[in-house]
């Protein structure tokens, strides 16, 4: 981003044209660090003994390396299980999400039928409805299905999710009905129209969805914690609750640290591969017209 | 096939032969294959279910606490699962004592729930009025009844809301001193305070300032909870509320005398607050910025683990005009009532044996929570003549059975509140109390808890 914004200054030799990208650039870079800052004492804090974590005033570099903390939050609990609970209903929920979420946008951006704006209402409006007034009813009905404490309850509750439908609609919507109609004329059918033409030409904003649905999962802690009772079913949020709490009102901040580090390792990995149809795909609406 | 198509409303059938709507069958079928081979995957994948014995009576405990707090509970889980073959607990942990309570609101509503829970001491008069919680009176008047002749204090009587008896103590803890030796060597000062009029009086001569009257190190820092308070205001005589929440006075002229020393000590700079972002008081104290603070037993292995620099000591909270009264805290067990009777049964049996002086014992080695019964501490002799470890017990005799205001939302949330005005606003006193006051009274005449 900071590379297109100088890429619109003039190349010139103007002294106050070089002193406002100066300025600029300083501006981004106090920026960018006061958002690395708390990412940087997560790290940093993971990496010390306890003692130095409570000194004061605190150590901006540990005098002492703490390896050690990594091997002993990973084995405060069975991490490596959450990892793969974590995978699982996130991939499953995310792929699942990602895919009713193209079907129904496209059903209500290129299809008619009675009363679709009334449907398209109804749908946006549960983006309304905070998901804590949804627990109680949810879990009623998990348990009517016999679906606690299975990987179900973790994946299929978060699908009914009216915001990638939002996205996708106001994509679509967008886009020249010529496409639709030569596909049409080329004998495609709706699914194929969607699946070939529609998506590809949206994957920037489908990686945006997907990536952010993703998070979701991997980061929800709440509803994983109701609907699972047995720790071989918990996800990696709840493996950190295992590193918090050693006593009444108190935690092993290192350890904890260290528990974050490899909970979030993953996605800063996702997002270092996704990072530009992430980016493309929040600013598109932005750059259009 | 039917297709949803262009102008004309609803759809009109694809003509056979048609390539398009032939490739959208098979995308059709393929995704319809991938949620087919999810569904057989994730089938496969659930949590695996423990031998079933037909005969054995299957129980659930859920519980709070992780590190040695977390591991002690399943090990006493797998001791009693391993001395009989009758009962079989599984238990779950289900995050912190809120996680464990908003999972416990969720449950109770879809008519679920463990069988035995731990239970902080917030909840139990909102579940026990929602008949949530079963009344274990009737079981001390059975066959299997537990011993409560060495309980000390009131303290069986913690868990009572009106005739029922609903909690019993687990890992209870008693408010205790922790102090700073060299700090108290350095000021001169012989020993810990015995009084509260000492506590004030050392919290000054400890606090440290540089030459430009800036504090270097406080002479307490507090906890930011109102609980370590509850113990002063009763061994000055003060009273926060009836069991019953029929008459609160939370601007009662002692709850006022004491609020009124503690917020002196803030504005003096003798008392620091610090925010849990910073590691709370605990860290405060940890690190040596201030020398003296309010806690329970429960921190103890972190408090002689981490003290840096100096030698950490753990003393009696100090008494007051009516002598020691203090406030019970920390987490009981309770059955839940929702369940079969047979499973309430075992669930009691369960219960005996976590209270037993063998687990009550091992708990205590294991946590530094107080073994809180006689027998329970004839089991740890040993460990009881480290005088650290005697200081925690001895105290237990002072416990009042009675959580206060913690019990009712409506009394916890105004006093709180009161708490935070007065040490971080430093508001005026009696205003703030006769406010929270008004504001409880008011709470629990609407809501009546």
């Amino acid at each position: 981003m900071s590379g297109r914004i100088f890429k619109t200054l003039p190349r010139t030799n103007d002294r106050g044209t070089i002193l406002g990208g100066a300025l600029i650039y300083g501006v981004l870079l106090v920026y960018v660090a006061l958002l690395m800052l708390p990412f940087f004492w997560m790290i940093i804090t993971s990496l010390k003994p306890i003692t130095e974590v409570v000194s004061y005033p605190p150590n901006w570099w540990p005098r002492e390396f703490s390896w050690r903390n990594y091997v002993e939050a990973w084995q405060a609990a069975p991490f490596g299980r959450f990892a793969f609970n974590s995978l699982v209903t996130g991939i499953a929920a995310t792929f699942l999400q990602v895919t009713l979420a193209l079907f129904m946008a496209y059903a209500f951006a290129v299809l008619r039928f009675p009363m679709k704006n009334a449907l398209l209402i109804a749908v946006l409006a549960t983006l309304m409805i905070p998901d804590e007034v949804k627990l109680v009813p949810n879990y009623l009905l998990l348990r009517k299905l016999g679906w606690v404490n299975t990987y179900w309850a973790l994946i299929v509750p978060p699908l009914a999710n009216a915001f990638p439908v939002f996205v996708f609609h106001q994509q679509f919507r967008v886009l020249p009905r010529d496409l639709i109609d030569a596909g049409r004329m080329d004998g495609a059918g709706h699914v194929r129209i969607l699946l070939q033409i529609v998506t590809p030409i949206s994957r920037a904003v489908v990686a945006a969805v997907a990536l952010t649905s993703f998070l979701g999962r991997w980061n929800d802690y709440l509803w994983p914690l109701i609907v699972t009772n047995e720790r071989a079913m918990r996800t990696l949020p709840i493996g950190l609750a295992y590193l918090k709490d050693t006593q009444e009102g108190g935690n092993q901040w290192n350890l904890l640290m260290a528990g974050a580090v490899f909970v979030m390792m993953p996605v800063v990995i996702l997002y270092g591969f996704t990072q530009r149809q992430f980016v493309e795909g929040l600013t598109k609406g932005a750059l259009k017209g | 096939m039917r297709t949803l198509v262009g102008n004309h409303g609803w759809a009109t059938i694809a003509a056979p032969g048609n390539t398009g709507n032939v490739a959208d069958f098979l995308v059709c079928r393929l995704i319809g294959s991938i949620f087919i081979c999810f569904s057989a995957i994730l089938s496969g994948c659930h949590a695996p279910l423990s031998a079933n014995n037909s005969s054995r009576v299957e129980i659930t405990y859920w519980r709070t606490l992780t590190g040695a707090a977390g591991e002690g509970q399943e090990e006493l889980v797998r001791r009693f699962n391993n001395s009989q073959n009758e009962i079989h607990v599984h238990c779950e942990f289900q995050g912190s004592y809120s996680d464990l309570a908003a999972k416990l609101f969720t449950a109770a509503a879809a008519g679920a729930g463990p069988d035995v829970t731990q239970l902080g001491t917030f909840e139990i008069l909102q579940f026990a009025r929602a008949g949530l919680l079963v009344d274990l009176k009737p079981y001390f008047a059975g066959p299997e009844a537990i011993n409560t002749k060495d309980w000390p204090g009131t303290i069986s009587t913690a868990g009572e809301v009106e005739d029922g008896l609903y909690w019993l103590p687990f890992n209870v803890t008693v408010p205790v001193l922790y102090y700073n030796e060299d700090a108290f060597n350095a000021a001169g000062l012989l020993g810990p305070p015995t009084t509260w009029d000492d506590f004030y009086l050392y919290a000054r001569k400890l606090t440290v300032r540089d030459d430009n009257g800036v504090v270097r190190e406080a002479g307490v820092a507090l906890w930011n909870i109102t609980w370590p308070l509850i113990s002063a205001i009763w061994s000055e005589g003060g009273k926060l509320t009836t069991r019953d929440y029929g008459h609160i006075t939370l601007d009662d002229p002692v709850v006022l005398k004491v609020m009124t020393e503690f917020q002196t000590l803030v504005r003096e700079g003798a008392a620091l607050l610090p925010d849990e972002a910073s590691g709370g008081h605990r860290a405060a104290f940890k690190n040596g910025r201030a020398a003296m603070i309010l806690d329970s037993p429960a921190a103890f292995q972190e408090i002689f683990a981490q003290a840096i620099g100096f030698t950490p000591m753990v003393a009696a909270y100090p008494a007051g005009k009516n002598g020691k009264v203090y406030a019970p805290g920390g987490g009981g067990l309770v059955l839940w009532a929702k369940n079969p009777a047979t499973n309430r049964a075992a669930a009691w049996r369960f219960l005996r044996f976590m209270l037993s002086a063998e687990s009550l014992a091992y708990y205590s080695q294991q946590t530094g929570y107080a073994a809180f019964t006689e027998s329970a501490q004839q089991v740890m002799t040993n460990d009881l003549k480290d005088s650290r470890f005697g200081v925690i017990h001895d105290g237990l005799r002072f416990v009042r059975g009675d959580f206060s205001i913690n019990m009712s939302p409506s009394v916890r949330n105004a006093f709180d509140e009161a708490f935070q005005k007065i040490m971080v606003d430093l508001a005026d006193v009696k205003t703030t109390l006769m406010e929270a006051d008004a504001k409880a009274e008011h709470a629990i005449a609407e809501r009546g808890i």
